[in-house]
């Protein structure tokens, strides 16, 4: 499905990822572990296509095709999704407008019928109460005055509803309490089938006890320098990352 | 800019027009107050960009574009008429019919200027011609000294006007022309009326310059709520004068809402000389290829206990240029002012232009003021989230400028008015 060979990715000229390697298939769930400033969200970044990081060597391919030619938006449609660390509030765009774009203009990607209006609503109510997400929240503006918690459930709300086959998770534990993160990872869980595939990046142990990984890799200075089943995280969680660090020296 | 500041403006021909003009008038010509204006204009000629409030705006280029020939203003002869919608209708400069719903007509009076004048002498020798006279614009004096052709608005004491009243002024002359039109509008003690005027142009005629000037006084406890569309072909210049005086407990709400036209001079002269009144300012301006639209804004605080609110907005594409300059002026026992001004510029590319010039005057000491200015690009992070979730990059643009836009257009009460600006700015930034 994903297949990352020796990519090196630099922002602003500084060099964040040089040369990592990996391959997601179909049905895995990837957790991607490492301390500060080890390249987690810039990978992330990358992924989706995000213009301020220059790829200055390496391949990515994504069911076949290079990934690193695609707009941003042709990403999407492909199927990948990422979901941010820090969701966008944007102010005057509605939610349910942006919602239904997003759907269409993916649908029209995927050579899928556009929707209409009632089976649009159908499915956001559908996939609201998978993520568990409060029905006001959709008369507002894109993520304006929601909560940390708010946001990042908007974030699996969306990935319901887009229907991707890989999705990238870009510290979505951070900054959520503990009923926050089971709901988060109930959604996740409840989306995994064998034809998709997660990318969970974060610092901590904790969401990976809801959402239980099929491999752990340990980034670090650009580089996945361990990888290993879900023991591995805890084996970081007891330890940290400093012994790591010296093993790999 | 290309066209030197050369050639100076006839301003003879406006002499000739005076003249012209008092030939016809049946009446004392206006006295002593179109005097002053007269005098004032006599020995002086348009401003050029040195002058501070003509900075970015090089109106002397302007007009010599165009070769005015002297006409004079016909008078109009046109009758109030009952129908089932408050409409008046103003062509080639000339105001060609007014309607009126019967449950409106027993509420407002909406006459021709001149029948207005000659009917409310005592009105508008109490209210009018101040507010004017407290601003040296050079153009409105010029509207002032010669143009007679206009309405006079009048909403009786204690009269609520629930169904707006449109104004709709049409273009469609062969020759090159310039428009002026002279608007009173008295809003009495406990009144209230809502003007909504759409500029358009039908025709695919010559150029045309207007210099409109409306003059407003709201008595207390009275609202006026004014929103405006400037949607003219490209050939069409125009200078717009707003002048209010609100007295105690009164109420001004405006919109302005420009997107078409070759260029836009919108000036506001605003008085809150009663207690506890109230002005709110809207504008925004979508402009693309060569466009240019300038807003002047000026709000007295006189009295105590006030308020005033202005957001104005733009988005710039191509050559096109906005600019903001707005004073907001608290006098010395304008204790409890509330004063909010705020500008904000989307600037689309590397040739568009946003000038901002945000200012203060304040001499009293117990006063809320702000004022504040940005102008900058579409935000990358929003345009990256939209687009992250499938969105085509122009179709996430335009999601973005309605989004800076929407604010200002939402709060039009009038939905068919609001859903024609809606109209008009999605087939403006699709062509963007």
């Amino acid at each position: 499905m994903l297949s990352i060979k020796n990519l090196h990715a630099s922002i602003a000229g500084k060099e964040i990822l040089k040369g990592l390697n990996l391959e997601v298939k179909a049905g895995e769930i990837h957790a991607i572990m490492g301390p500060n400033g080890s390249g987690k969200s810039t990978l992330a970044s990358v992924l989706a296509g995000r213009e301020e990081y220059e790829v200055t060597d390496g391949t990515v391919t994504y069911n076949g095709k290079n990934l690193l030619e695609l707009a941003p938006e042709e990403r999407a449609g492909e199927g990948i999704f990422l979901a941010f660390q820090y969701p966008v509030e944007i102010p005057g765009v509605s939610m349910m407008n942006f919602l239904k774009t997003a759907v269409q203009e993916i649908r029209e990607y995927r050579k899928q019928d556009q929707l209409d209006a009632k089976a649009f609503l159908q499915l956001v109510k559908e996939k609201q109460k998978l993520v568990e997400m409060d029905t006001k929240l959709t008369n507002r503006s894109v993520n304006e005055g929601f909560s940390g918690g708010e946001k990042k459930r908007n974030e699996v709300f969306q990935m319901a509803l887009l229907e991707p086959s890989l999705s990238i998770l870009d510290e979505t534990d951070s900054g959520l309490d503990i009923d926050a993160l089971r709901i988060v990872a109930n959604g996740v869980n409840k989306l995994r089938n064998k034809n998709n595939a997660f990318v969970v990046i974060t610092h901590y142990q904790r969401l990976l006890e809801h959402i239980v990984p099929d491999f752990v890799h340990v980034l670090h200075q650009g580089k996945i320098v361990r990888s290993g089943d879900k023991s591995l995280a805890l084996e970081l969680e007891e330890k940290g990352y400093d012994w790591l660090k010296e093993a790999t020296v | 800019m290309e066209l030197a500041e050369t050639k100076n403006i006839n301003t003879q021909l406006f002499f000739d027009l005076y003249d012209g003009v008092l030939a016809h008038a049946e009446f004392d010509p206006i006295d002593e107050r179109i005097k002053r204006s007269y005098e004032l204009i006599k020995n002086l000629d348009a401003p050029d960009i040195k002058n501070e409030d003509w900075k970015y705006t090089p109106i002397r280029k302007y007009l010599s574009l165009f070769d005015f020939q002297p006409h004079i203003s016909e008078i109009p002869t046109c009758e109030p008429k009952f129908s089932n919608q408050n409409l008046v209708t103003i062509q080639n400069g000339h105001i060609t019919s007014i309607e009126l719903t019967k449950e409106t007509a027993g509420k407002i009076e909406i006459l021709p200027l001149i029948e207005g004048i000659g009917k409310y002498p005592e009105l508008v020798e109490k209210y009018f011609y101040k507010t004017i006279h407290h601003s040296d614009d050079y153009f409105a004096h010029i509207n002032q000294s010669f143009c007679l052709n206009g309405l006079f608005i009048y909403v009786h004491d204690h009269c609520i006007v629930d169904e707006p009243v449109y104004i709709q002024q049409d273009c469609f002359n062969e020759n090159e022309t310039f428009h002026q039109t002279h608007n009173l509008v008295l809003v009495g003690r406990d009144a209230s009326m809502n003007l909504i005027k759409k500029e358009l142009c039908t025709g695919d005629g010559g150029k045309v310059f207007h210099n409109l000037l409306t003059d407003a006084v709201i008595l207390d406890n009275g609202k006026f709520s004014f929103s405006r569309l400037q949607n003219e072909c490209k050939d069409t210049y125009q200078i717009t004068h707003f002048y209010a005086n609100l007295l105690p407990h009164a109420k001004l709400n405006v919109n302005n809402i420009t997107v078409g036209g070759a260029f836009a001079r919108n000036n506001y002269w605003v008085e809150l000389n009663g207690v506890e009144s109230n002005a709110k300012l809207r504008g925004l301006s979508l402009l693309n290829e060569k466009q240019h639209a300038d807003s002047w804004v000026k709000i007295l605080h006189n009295s105590p206990y006030c308020e005033s609110d202005q957001l104005f907005k733009s988005i710039v594409d191509d050559e096109a240029t906005s600019v903001f300059s707005g004073r907001i002026y608290v006098a010395k026992h304008a204790q409890k002012t509330n004063a909010y001004q705020s500008n904000k510029n989307i600037v689309l590319t590397d040739t568009a232009n946003s000038y901002s010039k945000p200012q203060l005057e304040i001499y009293a000491d117990d006063v809320k003021c702000s004022h504040g200015s940005t102008s900058g690009q579409l935000n990358e992070d929003e345009l990256f989230y939209l687009r992250a979730r499938g969105i085509k990059e122009q179709e996430a643009r335009k999601l973005l400028l309605y989004a800076f836009a929407s604010n200002l257009v939402e709060q039009l009460d009038d939905e068919h008015f609001k859903n024609e600006v809606k109209g008009l700015i999605d087939s403006k930034f699709n062509n963007a």
